[in-house]
């Protein structure tokens, strides 16, 4: 069974489809521990490679679909999901226990320094991107344990740039 | 080179416009220069090298140098782009030189033509302090607020904050002097957050706009933003064409736009017309500018002139039919307006969305990414003004801003369906953007009701906005993708290096300098 997390909610889930003649079968849908019924259900390719047709209660429905790096963006029904394939052996967790930038940018003032104990909501970081500022905040109460960027520096969407021991 | 038939009374010729710009609103002046009969010439930067305003201007020149400083925000650089190609007229755009005083002098004396308002104009309206004494003196109302005096040491400027902050009265706004697009303004709901906001505000002024004054104005309560779309020529002609409802913003920015308003009656809608061409006679107006408005119980109150061609104007073009950057050219020349005040009537509804690269999951923090599946809707009542397309990347060189989706029907109720089945069409894939979110805000019953004021956004999802999808089929598209191997290795993520037979700007010709 090939193993999935949605991009959205970090939610664990595992298909097994088989195929036959360009159309695809959900044999297995799990989502956690859960298995999920789909009902009468059938996905078929199409001219294009980024378009699927799916196939269910007699009604058809469009899907576009493109990975980019581990990551399938699908676009069904005017919403659209990222769904990244987890290879097995490597870690599908992406939170550590450090504050990250939510966007890439530029540091402007680090308000913290290594060994202060901070209060929950305490604003750490000040961030410009797109000529705006954004606080980064301690999530928790407790000590500052390292310091991963420096005024001036720019830093990476979801890079680690504070991290906390939280307090007892 | 041969000046356009339409031109020939004109006293000022020009026969090649220069676009002082990048993204949309370059692509979008460019064809109203090719319409028109006139050469364009797009000017970029590095990082724009293969930007889509590039390849559609005639010709185009490079500006070296790293950030904006050194090339879309030179004047200098500008100037010599025109000497180089021989343009002889210049068209801003918005944002970057656009309302820059300087530069249009700069223009002019340079011997070329400025297709904007004349700089006395630009800098009386600019500073956001003057314009407000003006409007005092011309009787335009105003939203009650306060300078703050200069001077002092920070515990002075602090003391004299708090006072001014106390007669003004919470909630208040500050704001800076210099400011717009939200930049170097914050929200005050009391004395406790007065000094961080206010020290926060200022050096955003600072970075943003190279000065730091900042003034305070009460905050109404769930007001709307309704502005008024002016044009005026060098005859001393000036017709207003209507307005547009601009309430729904998020960080200050606007999100969505619409035209007519649900909220104005006849009435207000021509005392605020004649209110925004009484502001603009007061600084002797040309060309096109929009007078923006608070409106409240009632009652409207002026908040400030932007001299230039806004980021929504094609909601006044759809329902108007007038094709306002035409009309500049026409301006700019010095012929006169092409139409009056009486043929100046709406026509159904328009209705403008802005995609931005965006998580809207995320208070809407900006987000870059490739943008690998690009297709935007098509059909009856649509328009898209991109300066982007597939295979293009979102990055943080600039602002978040992809494209503005503006849809026409016959009345509000009908462009709000198109609306709606124009953003579920829309598929862009490989960075997150806001047309989910766009699409809950327009099919909100309060959006239906007309119900659209500024705070529109946190009233109704208080909590910030979440996405939802169907996660089953998602993930079994996703299983069927990996199953039926519908990806060619890594051609997303290393653009132009691998041939990719399936992605048409491998195969089409395209003219790039």
């Amino acid at each position: 069974m090939k193993q999935f997390v949605n991009e959205r909610d970090g939610e664990a889930w595992g298909a097994s489809v088989v195929e036959h003649d360009g159309s695809v079968r959900v044999i297995t849908l799990r989502c956690g521990d859960e298995d999920i019924s789909v009902g009468e259900m059938q996905i078929s390719k199409t001219a294009s490679r980024d378009e699927l047709v799916l196939v269910r209660d007699g009604q058809s429905e469009g899907i576009l679909l493109t990975k980019v790096g581990d990551v399938w963006w699908v676009h069904h029904a005017g919403r659209v999901s990222k769904i990244r394939v987890v290879e097995r052996g490597s870690s599908s967790t992406g939170s550590g226990d450090g504050l990250t930038a939510p966007m890439p940018g530029k540091v402007l003032t680090v308000m913290a320094s290594v060994g202060e104990s901070v209060d929950e909501g305490q604003a750490l970081v000040v961030m410009e991107a797109m000529k705006m500022e954004h606080q980064i905040c301690a999530d928790v109460a407790g000590t500052i344990t390292a310091i991963h960027c420096a005024a001036g520096g720019q830093v990476d969407q979801s890079a680690v740039l504070v991290e906390i021991e939280p307090a007892e | 080179m041969a000046t356009p038939d339409w031109m020939i009374d004109a006293p000022f010729k020009f026969s090649k416009v220069l676009i002082a710009n990048r993204g949309e609103i370059a692509c979008r002046i460019i064809r109203g220069c090719r319409e028109m009969g006139l050469k364009s010439v797009a000017v970029y930067s590095d990082a724009d090298s293969e930007a889509m305003h590039v390849e559609m201007a005639d010709e185009s020149v490079h500006l070296a140098g790293d950030g904006l400083a050194s090339t879309y925000l030179s004047g200098a650089a500008i100037i010599n782009a025109c000497r180089t190609v021989g343009a002889n007229a210049i068209h801003p755009g918005y944002g970057f030189l656009s309302e820059r005083a300087d530069f249009a002098e700069l223009v002019e004396a340079s011997g070329l033509i400025w297709i904007g308002p004349p700089a006395k104009a630009i800098d009386s309206m600019g500073d956001k302090v003057r314009a407000r004494r003006l409007m005092a003196e011309t009787g335009v109302p105003l939203v009650p607020g306060a300078e703050l005096s200069d001077g002092g040491d920070l515990t002075s400027v602090m003391a004299k904050l708090h006072a001014t902050a106390a007669e003004v009265g919470y909630p208040l706004l500050l704001k800076a002097s210099a400011g717009g697009g939200g930049k170097g303004m914050r929200a005050v709901e009391g004395p406790g957050e007065l000094d961080s906001s206010f020290l926060a505000a200022q050096r955003e002024a600072q970075s943003s706009f190279g000065d730091g004054t900042i003034y305070l104005e009460r905050r109404l309560i769930s007001p709307r933003h309704i502005e008024i779309q002016v044009m005026c020529d060098t005859h001393g002609n000036g017709v207003h064409l209507l307005e547009r409802e601009c309430s729904i913003q998020r960080r200050h920015q606007k999100v969505v736009e619409e035209a007519p308003s649900p909220y104005l009656s006849e009435e207000l809608r021509e005392q605020m017309g004649e209110a925004a061409l009484a502001a603009a006679r007061s600084v002797h107006y040309v060309g096109a500018g929009t007078v923006e408005f608070l409106v409240a119980g009632g009652e409207f109150y002026f908040l400030e002139m932007n001299t230039r061609l806004q980021v929504e104007h094609p909601v006044t073009e759809m329902v108007t039919g007038v094709d306002l950057v035409q009309e500049q050219l026409r301006v700019a020349c010095g012929l006169p307006l092409s139409l009056t005040q009486a043929e100046i009537t709406p026509r159904g509804h328009a209705i403008e969305v802005r995609i931005y690269a965006e998580d809207a999951a995320n208070n809407f923090l900006p987000v870059t990414g490739p943008l690998a599946i690009w297709r935007p809707p098509i059909g009856p009542g649509i328009r898209l003004d991109t300066g982007v397309r597939e295979g293009d990347e979102a990055s943080i060189d600039f602002d978040p801003m992809l494209a503005k989706l503006v849809v026409h029907g016959s009345d509000r109720g009908r462009a709000i369906e198109r609306m709606r089945g124009a953003l579920a069409d829309f598929v862009i894939l490989g960075t997150t953007t806001n047309v989910e979110f766009l699409h809950d805000v327009v099919s909100h019953p309060a959006f239906a009701e007309g119900d659209t004021t500024t705070d529109f956004i946190e009233q109704h999802w208080p909590a910030g906005w979440s996405a939802k999808a169907e996660d089953a089929v998602a993930v079994i598209s996703a299983a069927t993708g990996e199953k039926l191997g519908l990806y060619l290795d890594e051609v997303e993520q290393t653009s132009g290096d691998l041939v990719d037979p399936f992605n048409p700007f491998m195969t089409l010709s395209r003219n790039f300098p």
